[in-house]
Order: C-alpha cells, then structure tokens, then sequence
C-alpha cells in the first residue's frame, strides 16, 4: 500500500493513500474532536468540529473531508482553532436541550442521580436517556467547564411516538447527518434524510410521514449510530450503556443473521449489526425485538413433571428419567417434531431418538402455527401414545388425545399445563451450538448470557437421555440446507418479517410489531380489549411546560375537604401503581382539583396520556397532614421555594398565607426557563415571585438554595418542595435562625394512608411515616441520603415497567 | 336454636377427612389456592361423623356461636344448600371463615370426637358448603326486615365492616360503608394471600351485601373526608368503626429504614391487593430478592414467608420464641414447613446491615433461650449473650404486628383511645365514648384473627339495634346464643 508522510502539530506521522486528515490523525494516536465524522460513513464535514490549519491551505478546513497528502503540515489545536471549536458547540448547545451541563451543581446531582430521570420529553440531561452515552456532551466537556455563552433555543417539538420501536426527539437533533449516512450506506436509497431548512431542519422520511410507511426496514442502524438521544430505542433506552456485547446467531428466521447483542446485569438488553456493512444488516426483529421477545415475563423458566396425578416442578434427573421411561413404554407410537432453526446439536439428538424409538419424525418449518394435517389426523386418531413436540404446535384438544406429552418450549403456553413433561429450553444467545448458515455452511452461535432457572439446551437434555438408551448421536449426522430460493428477505422488505417464530406470534412479546402488519395471537387479540375501569373525570388536561401536565379531575369529595399541603392517590388504571401527588387547586362549589403531574415513569405518564373526558380509576386524598399555618398571618414573612412539581405544590400554601395577612415571597427555580410554569399564577398570590434557572436563561443563575442562602434569614417561614436534591440543597442552605422551615417530601408509596410504611423517613432520630405525620417535616432534620435512597430502590424493575406509546397511544 | 332435640345419631366413625391439596413443591411456585376443596360425597362422609351432641361444645368455642350441628346435619342429608342458608343467618362470610378461621383452638379444639380422636372437620365443612352454593349459583338474599328509617355508616370495608353491614341491613336500616382502599375487602384483600384466600370470594362476598343495598363508598378515607362528627350532622344515627389495625409495627432496630426492608403490610399489599406478581401488566413494582428473611410468628409472618417462596426466593423465617409460642394458625405453620420456608426459632434481629448504596445485606441476630413462664402463662424469653449471628439476606419482612391506624381517632377528638392506640370501647356493648359510636374487629383489640373481628361486629351490632330503638344497651342479659 502507498504510504507517505505528512506532519500533524510538529510530528512526523505516516498515512496511507486515500485516508483523510482527521483519519491520519487518528492513526497516529492523535486526538481531533469530532462528532459527524464516522470510519465507515462518507465525510460529510457538518459539525465541523474537526477543523484544523493547514499550511497553504485558506482558511480553516474540516479534517474529516480534506485528503492527506506527502508533507502536509497540520496544525490541530491552536488558540484559533480552539476558539472556533468553542463557538461551534455553543451554537449545537443553543439548539440542544442542555441546561444540565450549565448547572453549577451538575456534578454533585448527577452523582446522586445515577440514573436520568424517564420523563416522556428530553428537555436536559437530567431526563435524557442518552445521558451516560451522549457524544455531544463528551466533546463538549473538555472544552467547556459549564459557562456555555449563546443562550438555548428550546422549540418544544413534540417527541415522535408514532413509530414502531424507535422514538424520535428531534430537540436533542445536531443534524450531524450520521443517520441517513448510514441508512444510505446499507440500502442504497436512504429511508431518510434532512427535511426543511434552517431552523425546521429535521430528520425525516418523505413528507415526514411515519417511517413505517415508508421504505424504512427497522434495521435499527441509524438509532445505534445516532450520538444524542434524538434516535432512541423506545424499550432499551433507558438500561444506559452495556456493560458488554457479544456476537451471536439470530434465529427467528433461516437467514440466520449474525448479530451483537449488548448486555447489562446479565441480560440482553439491546441489539444491532455486527458490522456496518450490506450483508450483515438486521430486520426490525433482530434489531428491536429480539431483547424484548428474550426477556418477556411469559418466558417458561421452570421445568415440570406429574406426579401422582399432579404437575409439579421437576428436580434434577427426573426429566431424563421419565423421558426415557415415556419412550420406552410407547415405542413405535411416538411423535417427534423438529423445528427447521433448531440447532445442528438439537435436531440430532430428536432424530437420534425418533430413530431408535421408531418414532414419527415430523419437521416444522418457520410461520408454521401447527402440525401438518395428516399428522394431526393421526393424533386425533390415537395413533400416538407418547409425542416429544419443539415449540407451540399443539393445542389442548390434540394434547388430550397424547397419553404421554412432552413439550420442550421457551414460553408459556396453554398447553403445557397437561403435559406429563415441561421442559424449558434456551434461546439462540442465551445457548451455544451450531446453526446454518444462509449457504447452508454449519456456523457457531455463542451463548451471550447465562441460562435461568431450569432453562437448559435441549441438545443438552437429548444427550444425556440418548446416553441412558445407548444411542451414539455422531451418527445422525446432516447437512443443513442453504436458504430457499423463494426466501423472503426480511432485511430488505418490513413486509417479510416473519410472523411466528416456534409456533409462537412474536408480535405477543413484541407489541410494537403490530404497527409494521404482523398480527398477534388470536387469544391475545380478545385481552388488549379490556376496558379501562373509571370513576373521575377528566375536566381538563394540558402539558404546561414539557413533561409537566395540568390535570384537573372532577372530585366532589376531595375539593371539598382539601388543605393546603394535602396530597392524593391518583391510579390512570386499575390495574395501576397507587402513586401520589400533591393537590395543587380546587374547588369545592364546582368540585374540581387540580394536579400537577410530572412525568418520571410509568405511573405519571399513563396519568399524562389521558385525555379530556378520560377517567382516572382511583383519586384517594385529600391525604396527609395539611401544613399548619396558624402561627403566620398578619405581619409574618413567608419564603417559599419550589423546584420542578414543588413550583405548583408552593402555590395553594401561598394562597393560603396570603389570605391570613402574611408577606409571601415565592422562589421558583428550574433547569431553563422553558421549563418554568405558574409564573404569573403564584404572582396573584404572593407578593413578590423570585426566578431562578440553573442555566441563567430567566432570573439569577443558580437554583432555590442561593435564594435560601441570600434572603432567608429574613424570614419566619421557610418551606421548600421540589425534587431530594433540591430541599437538600435548600436544608444545607438554610440559616440556623428561621423560625421554621419545612419541606415536603415524597417518598414511594403505596396506600398513602399510613398502612404500608414504604414512605418512612428518618427525622431526626425519629422514623416517620410521610403519608400520615407529614408531609411537612423539619427541613433540617430530614436524611435526604435515605431519602433519595429509598425513592431509588425500584430503578430497574422501574424501566422494565416503561409504558409503551405504541402510535402515539400509551400502553402499558 | 330449634326446640326440638336433634336426632340422636350414631356418629359414623370414619377416619377424619384429609382436605386434598396442591403438592407442596408445585404450589410455592404459583399463587394458587393450597387445598382443592371436597366433593359431596366426601363432605357427607364427614358430616357423617359429627355426633350431634345435645349440648355442642364446638358452638360455644366459637366467637359468633355458628349452629354447627345443625349446618353439618344438611350436608351429612345431602342438601349444602340447606346447610349454606343456615350458615348464612349467623355469618357474613362462611367461605372466608371455613379459610381463615383457627379452627384447632375454636370449634374443632372443643370437638368431643377430639378427646379421644380427630374433631370433626368444620372448617372444611363450612367452606365446603359456601363454595357449593357460590358455585352452582345456590345463593339466596336472606330475607330482610322492614325498613326502619335509620341510617347507619361504617367505617372500613374489612371482614367487622362487611359482618356488620350485612347484619345491620337485614336489621332494616339503611346502610353506607366508607373504605380507604380502592377496592373493598380491607385484610382480605390487601393481606391474605390468594393462595390462602382467592379474592374471587371476597369479591362474591362484597356482592353479596351489595345485593341486601349497602352502599359502598370506595377511597372514601374517613377523617380526611367527612369526620365522624360531621357524619353524625349528616343524618347518620349511628356509626360502626372496623377501621382494623392497619398500622405496621417496626422492629426499632438500627438499619431499619435500609432498602429492602419491609413492613408485612406492604410486602402483602404490593402483590395482593397491587397485583404486583403480574409486574408488568400492573403497575405496582415486585419484591426482587433472592433471600427473603420475615420476622414474626403469627399469620401474617406465614403469609409473608410463603409469599417470598412464591415470588422464587429462598424463604426464612425467624421468630424470637419457639415453634409452640407461634400465635399462627397450626395449618399456615404446617403449610409453610411443606413448602420450604426455614425456620429459624428462638432467634432475635438485633441489627439490619447494609452495603453502602443503603441496601440491605444481612440481619444480624441473638439467640434466645426460653426462661420461666410470665403471669399470662406465655414462657418469657431471653438472650444468650454473645450468640450474636448474621444471616444474608436481600430483603427483610417485618410481620410482628400492626396497630389501629391513628388518622380516625386523631381527627375526632371526642373518641378515646388506649394506651396501645385501641379505641376505647364498653367491653360488653362496644359502645366507644362518643354514644352513637360503636367499634369492633382490630380497631379494638389490637390485630387478632378474621373470626373474632366478625364475632365483635355481630355483638356492636345487637347494641346498635338497641340503641336505634331506644332501649338500655345492658339492662337484658345477652341470650345463650347468637
């Protein structure tokens, strides 16, 4: 290969023809920043963060789309060069959502908040999924401490839920192009590209319709490519960074691909491509699908066996055991079924013992929901005393026509609980063997993470029962068969997805399926109808600022008995989390009640979907302590701080206050000022409102804390209401001589009536329950640590519960 | 009771029946009920046994003396419908009972069959002619008396407020129940396991007393919402209080507040009432751990224990006294040893330890050892200095009991509590100190069983009939029965 020689900031460094400046660079362990550029994608020179000086070259040109040549001399990271680096990001950063990076306290919250909060909108870092993965922020870090000059255009586009697994939250878009690159480099005619000019610049299919319409095949490479969190993968995105990824075999269809699966805490959480190149493309099951259908709650984990009459779990060698015995004892009226993907060592195994039993072996082949007619036939005609079946071929009534049935399956089905032996088998991934490939070449598959429970290789099952019958297996050796001639490729046409995988609808694990046409089981069809239960009304829901909705429900009752401070027990659905929130207004003539909901997860998002005339199934309250205001009225002086839910939480207590003669002044603080509401609300009953933003687009930079820190030793009422790390701010802020400062708190909980004691919180050296003895508590006393704790102890089982906006509808 | 003197019939002399069950492995691993229930012909066998004594010791041994002769004579002639009807004038709750009750130490420990042999099994009996007619659709509404223009509320829909609804709306007054929860049924909802009690009963019992017009108000928080005060201004006459106790007792050891550990009450909660075991199909986030540890002895500590096998955790049990103390019913006990839970008696949580994210990793215990018997007859017991241990564990179940919840008492300050949070009752009426008050069922006396609330219910209710009429609550002597 021709090499040469050039020279990059005083080093003499060889590159070999064709490569770019930034490549050469980078070959020699040289660092340019960049964040469009990418190994396998044309230059495309967008974000122009690459930019280097070259002698006799005018101006500053992109690393990225400039070839290197014999005795260039580069020049890197001048003075010049790092200033324009630095306008650059500003100008990404105005229009990326990112108050969080400007916050003086980013450190120390993001440290205590580990994981980002799951609201529906990426409106900061703080609720961005892509936060522990995000290439904007990495280049940016070493530029920038946090003093960000231009100020942040937020243009509250919606976030786009109306596509099959992927969400799109064009706010967080640099337009770096790296998607429709690589969309390009895959299929020739992208999918997608930059719809619009200027400022309405998005990423878009044509007329920006749904990408599912369109050409788009859900091979998932433009998500896996993108370096903000605009393109995310609505199941996974919020497991943050595998821990690992490993290479294995994908077989819900013959092709056989070869994908990398990404692992965290031993679970497959992710997929994509082994390589960006044409032949390894994924279709949306290996891409999107395949982790949710892996980690499904109707996976079969446990292996069963009747007794006496009764199935119960099967312990050790009992299968291999019985399964001989069953053998045995029905030789020459057996069935087996084999499944075409199953793997080389598996399928040996079923021929080895269907041969030596003189058994019926039948194939079952891919889109296959049951057994050939003839075969069924059979059954139905007693022709079988024992039959050994490989997936979901079978329904009850032909299983009661099988004296002695044993089902090896990687889900639950109906029909397993009459079978005499149940046997969970793992998974291409969860389970090493040979496959074929698309020739038809035998390839390895490696297992990418651990079995659970009995799951166990059914080849692993066979050898030992063939051990038992002295069966040699190595003679029942074949040759796979290369891929049909008519095979639908599902890579290169949605419309090829294979609907069935074992005699399972995929699309039952993998809801997001039905949007690109594959159907669920039938009995699966009847269930998704179930009525939502309802008791209030919604009278009127609208999105204030993003991710916080103003929900007010009809509740006679409640409006009638509610106090300042009092919160209530809200479930969307019956078969809802019981979560609470604070009650922000109300009126007991009309017999409303107003709510702030703020979307953190499930329980909060399913309560912000619904609409107008909608109804809640459960609003439980007024609950808890109202705040005790007695002692504040003429001639007292009341600060009240509210940070994201707390703004509107502080506005019914400034009310009350203002009504009994004291002089309230509120303090609102938020991330940017995008995110400020109740403004002019909380003006009408305070006499004075104070704005903050952590990014100092609206008010004083800094948060409720600073305001603490100037102005509360003036004092007699402080109370602070906002997230753990805000009234911990606040309580270290906090002066020793204010009369009294409170703060609300808001543990998990689950009755709200004082019956559970999840919300119990250490105040002082006492333990208390938030839900009867407060909220309010000693702003002073509180263990914030445990506090923020506890509220945390459920963040994975939390993402798993992740409602699923299925065409812009929430489902859970 | 009948005039007439029940047939004298030769007792049969069967071996006692054996309730078939779910095999112990098998059902810790699902939530599905532990016994299969009988046929008829096996409830007859049984029924066959009983002697029919003159003088039923079994009647007297239960808290709302329930005619068991007479219920088990229908089943041993073949009619559990007959059986069911009788059962129902005295019982809101028979299939809940025949479940829930102590049978050893109430009807079945004074069986006289029991002196020399096995007691007749009433439990079974009881449950087995609810479910008969629930099942075949048998069910009857008792006859009603006339209207009487009163208008009585009660307070928590838990087995006293559904026992007394019942009763008092077959009395003729109007009735209104006020529940807390979003569904009715309080303990037998939120705390007993679908395995020990499937809920579709407790469903079927609330329809039924919907059927005799109780109103039930559900998330209906009394105290929060209407007081008892302004009930009272609102027309009721009279109020019956079954608020249970609902407040989970701590063990006020250091760690306590660490991650993963739990009060029984949300333990239950969160997969009974919460469906959390369908996680994600309902909201409510499961109890993820591989060790499970609950602290307790009574049946809300076997409910927890075998919940954890069933949620696919190694279950342990540690209880400070040893296996005879055990307040637990004896089946739970026997049911929960068949299952797996490891039991670990005379054994004291002294410490929780935990890791430095605040989740816990170990309890630390003490021995005990059991020392002389104290005035109530209970052996004291006491620690062996320097037997201090730990044993890992993920997660931790506190069920040493529960108090009456504060929120009622606290918001009506004419209602008088005990020391021990309990309100304040005339044993004998159950009348509180406010005199259109009455209160029964845990709310006085502290966390007992099903059984003795409904027993309580029935007896408020007798005083709540007087009251509305007008006449002295003590002046008669209560009859022998009912």
């Amino acid at each position: 290969m021709d090499t040469f020689k050039l020279t990059i900031d005083g080093r003499t460094v060889e590159a070999q023809k064709g490569m770019t400046v930034l490549q050469a660079a980078k070959n020699s362990g040289i660092f340019i920043p960049s964040l469009c550029a990418h190994d396998e994608l044309s230059p495309y020179g967008a974000c122009r963060l690459c930019v280097v000086e070259i002698d006799g070259v005018r101006g500053t040109p992109t690393s990225c789309t400039t070839p290197a040549a014999e005795g260039m001399n580069v020049r890197t990271n001048t003075e010049q060069l790092q200033l324009q680096r630095r306008r650059t990001i500003e100008l990404m950063m105005s229009g990326h959502p990112s108050p969080c990076f400007s916050c003086d306290s980013r450190e120390e919250c993001e440290t205590e908040k580990v994981q980002p909060t799951r609201g529906g909108h990426a409106t900061r870092c703080g609720n961005c999924s892509n936060r522990p993965g995000c290439e904007l922020r990495s280049v940016a870090m070493p530029n920038f401490d946090r003093d960000i000059g231009l100020p942040l255009i937020y243009d509250e586009s919606k976030v786009e839920r109306n596509d099959p697994f992927i969400d799109k939250d064009h706010n967080l878009c640099i337009l770096c192009g790296r998607c429709f690159r690589v969309c390009e480099k895959l299929h020739g005619k992208p999918a997608i590209s930059i719809a619009n000019r200027g400022k309405n610049a998005k990423i878009a299919s044509e007329f920006e319709k749904a990408w599912s319409s369109e050409e788009c095949t859900f091979c998932g490479a433009c998500v896996e490519e993108c370096p903000t969190g605009c393109l995310t993968d609505r199941w996974g995105k919020w497991f943050g960074v595998p821990e690992s990824e490993k290479e294995t075999v994908c077989a819900m269809c013959p092709k056989h691909c070869r994908v990398k699966v990404k692992i965290k805490d031993g679970r497959i959480v992710g997929a994509k491509s082994v390589s960006l190149s044409k032949d390894d493309v994924l279709c949306a099951l290996g891409a999107f699908a395949l982790p949710q259908i892996m980690n499904t709650r109707n996976r079969l984990l446990r292996a069963q066996i009747v007794k006496n009459g009764e199935q119960v779990p099967a312990k050790g060698g009992e299968i291999v055991e019985r399964f001989v015995e069953i053998l045995e004892n029905a030789r020459g009226k057996i069935l087996v079924t084999e499944h075409e993907c199953g793997f080389y060592e598996s399928r040996k195994g079923l021929r080895a013992i269907a041969d030596k039993f003189g058994a019926k072996l039948v194939k079952t082949g891919y889109g296959d929901t049951e057994l050939d007619a003839q075969t069924k036939r059979e059954i139905e005609g007693g022709n079988f005393e024992a039959a050994v079946v490989v997936g979901n071929y079978i329904d009850e009534k032909l299983a009661e026509k099988i004296p002695h049935l044993i089902v090896f399956d990687f889900m639950k089905t109906p029909v397993q609980k009459g079978a005499e032996l149940v046997i969970p088998f793992a998974i291409f991934g969860e389970n090493a063997g040979t496959v074929g490939d698309r020739n038809g070449k035998k390839t390895t598959s490696a297992a990418a993470v651990a079995t659970r429970l009995d799951q166990r290789p059914i080849s692993g099952v066979l050898s030992e029962v063939c051990q038992k019958c002295g069966i040699n297996v190595k003679a029942f050796d074949f040759e796979f068969e290369p891929l049909h001639a008519d095979f639908k490729d599902p890579t290169v046409d949605k419309k090829n997805l294979p609907e069935i995988c074992l005699g399972h609808y995929l699309a039952d694990y993998a809801p997001d399926l039905e949007l690109l046409g594959l159907s669920p089981s039938p009995a699966k069809t009847v269930s998704r109808k179930t009525a939502k239960g309802g008791g209030f009304e919604i009278l009127e829901t609208r999105t204030i600022v993003p991710n916080f909705h103003e929900v007010t429900i009809k509740a006679p009752d409640m409006a009638k008995y509610a106090k300042a401070g009092q919160f209530a027990i809200l479930m969307a659905n019956s078969d809802s989390e019981r979560s609470p929130f604070t009650i922000v207004d109300w009126n007991a003539e009309e017999g409303w009640v107003k709510f702030i909901i703020e979307e953190v997860g499930r329980s909060s998002a399913e309560i912000g979907s619904l609409k107008k005339g909608d109804k809640l199934a459960v609003a439980s309250g007024p609950l808890g302590t109202p705040i005790n205001l007695e002692a504040f009225g003429e001639g007292s002086k009341a600060l009240l701080l509210g940070g994201c839910y707390g703004i509107g939480a502080i506005y019914p207590i400034a009310r009350e206050l203002s009504a009994r003669g004291a002089k309230v002044t509120c303090a609102i603080e938020a991330s940017s000022s995008y995110l400020l509401y109740f403004k002019d609300k909380l003006g009408t009953v305070a006499d004075n409102v104070i704005v903050r933003t952590r990014d100092g687009s609206e008010g004083k930079k800094g948060g409720c804390s600073d305001v603490v820190r100037e102005i509360a030793a003036d004092f007699d009422l402080l109370v602070s209401i906002g997230c753990v790390f805000m009234m911990k701010q606040c309580a270290q802020a906090a002066p020793e001589n204010v009369k009294t400062a409170l703060c609300a708190l808001n543990p998990i909980m689950v009755d709200g009536t004082g019956m559970c004691g999840a919300c119990r919180v250490s105040v002082g050296d006492e333990m208390k329950f938030a839900c009867v003895d407060g909220p309010f508590f000693p702003l002073t006393k509180v263990d914030f640590a445990e506090l923020g704790k506890r509220r945390t102890a459920y963040k994975l089982l939390e993402i798993e519960a992740m409602p699923r906006h299925i065409g812009g509808k929430c489902h859970s | 009771m009948p005039e007439e003197k029940p047939r004298k019939l030769k007792a049969s002399g069967l071996p006692r029946l054996k309730m078939p069950e779910q095999d112990p492995n098998r059902r810790a691993t699902n939530f599905e009920e532990v016994p299969y229930g009988v046929s008829l012909k096996m409830a007859m066998d049984e029924a066959s046994r009983c002697m029919q004594c003159p003088r039923p010791r079994c009647m007297q041994a239960c808290p709302v003396h329930i005619r068991i002769p007479e219920f088990i004579a229908e089943i041993s002639k073949g009619d559990p419908a007959a059986a069911a009807r009788k059962l129902k004038t005295q019982t809101a709750l028979p299939a809940v009972c025949g479940r829930v009750c102590p049978q050893e130490i109430q009807c079945e420990g004074s069986c006289v069959l029991g002196i020399r042999g096995e007691p007749v099994a009433i439990g079974t009996l009881e449950r087995f002619s609810a479910d008969y007619v629930r099942l075949n659709n048998l069910e009857e509404p008792p006859q009603k008396a006339p209207p009487t223009g009163k208008k009585v509320a009660i307070i928590g829909c838990g087995p006293a407020g559904i026992t007394a609804a019942a009763d008092l709306a077959l009395s003729g007054h109007e009735v209104e129940i006020f529940e807390a929860l979003h569904l009715p049924g309080g303990v037998l909802m939120y705390g007993i396991p679908q395995f020990r009690l499937p809920k579709e009963i407790v469903v079927s019992e609330v329809e039924a007393i919907k059927k005799l017009g109780v109103k039930i108000h559900l998330n209906y928080i009394v105290g929060k919402l209407r007081t008892i005060d302004t009930l009272l201004e609102d027309g009721f006459d009279a109020i019956f209080i079954g608020a249970g106790a609902g407040l989970p007792i701590f063990l006020g050891i250091p760690g306590e507040n660490s991650v993963g550990v739990f009060s029984a009450n949300e333990f239950l909660t969160r997969f009974n009432l919460m469906g959390a075991y369908d996680f994600p199909n309902h909201g409510t986030t499961p109890i993820k751990a591989k060790n499970i540890i609950t602290v307790g002895g009574g049946n809300v500590a076997m409910d927890s224990s075998r919940t954890a096998l069933r949620i696919g955790a190694k279950s342990t049990l540690v209880y400070r006294r040893a296996r005879e103390q055990m307040p637990a019913r004896a089946e739970e006990v026997h049911h929960a040893e068949q299952e797996g839970v490891d039991f670990q008696m005379l054994t004291n949580p002294k410490r929780v330890i935990a890791d430095k994210e605040g989740k816990i990793v170990a309890l630390e215990c003490v021995k005990m050892e059991l020392g002389e018997p104290d005035e109530s007859g209970r052996r004291s017991v006491s620690e062996i200095a320097g037997s201090e241990f730990q044993i890992p564990c993920d997660a931790l179940v506190v069920a040493i009991g529960n108090r009456p919840n504060p929120l009622l008492p606290m918001t009506c300050h004419s209602l008088k509590t005990t020391k021990k949070g309990t309100i304040e009752v005339d044993p004998e009426t159950l009348q509180t100190t406010i005199p259109q008050v009455f209160a029964g069922g845990d709310v006085v006396s502290g966390a007992a069983t099903v059984i003795s609330a409904m027993g309580q219910a029935k007896r408020a209710v007798r005083s709540i009939n007087k009251f509305l009429k007008g006449e002295p609550l003590k002046d008669e002597t209560p009859p022998a029965t009912v």
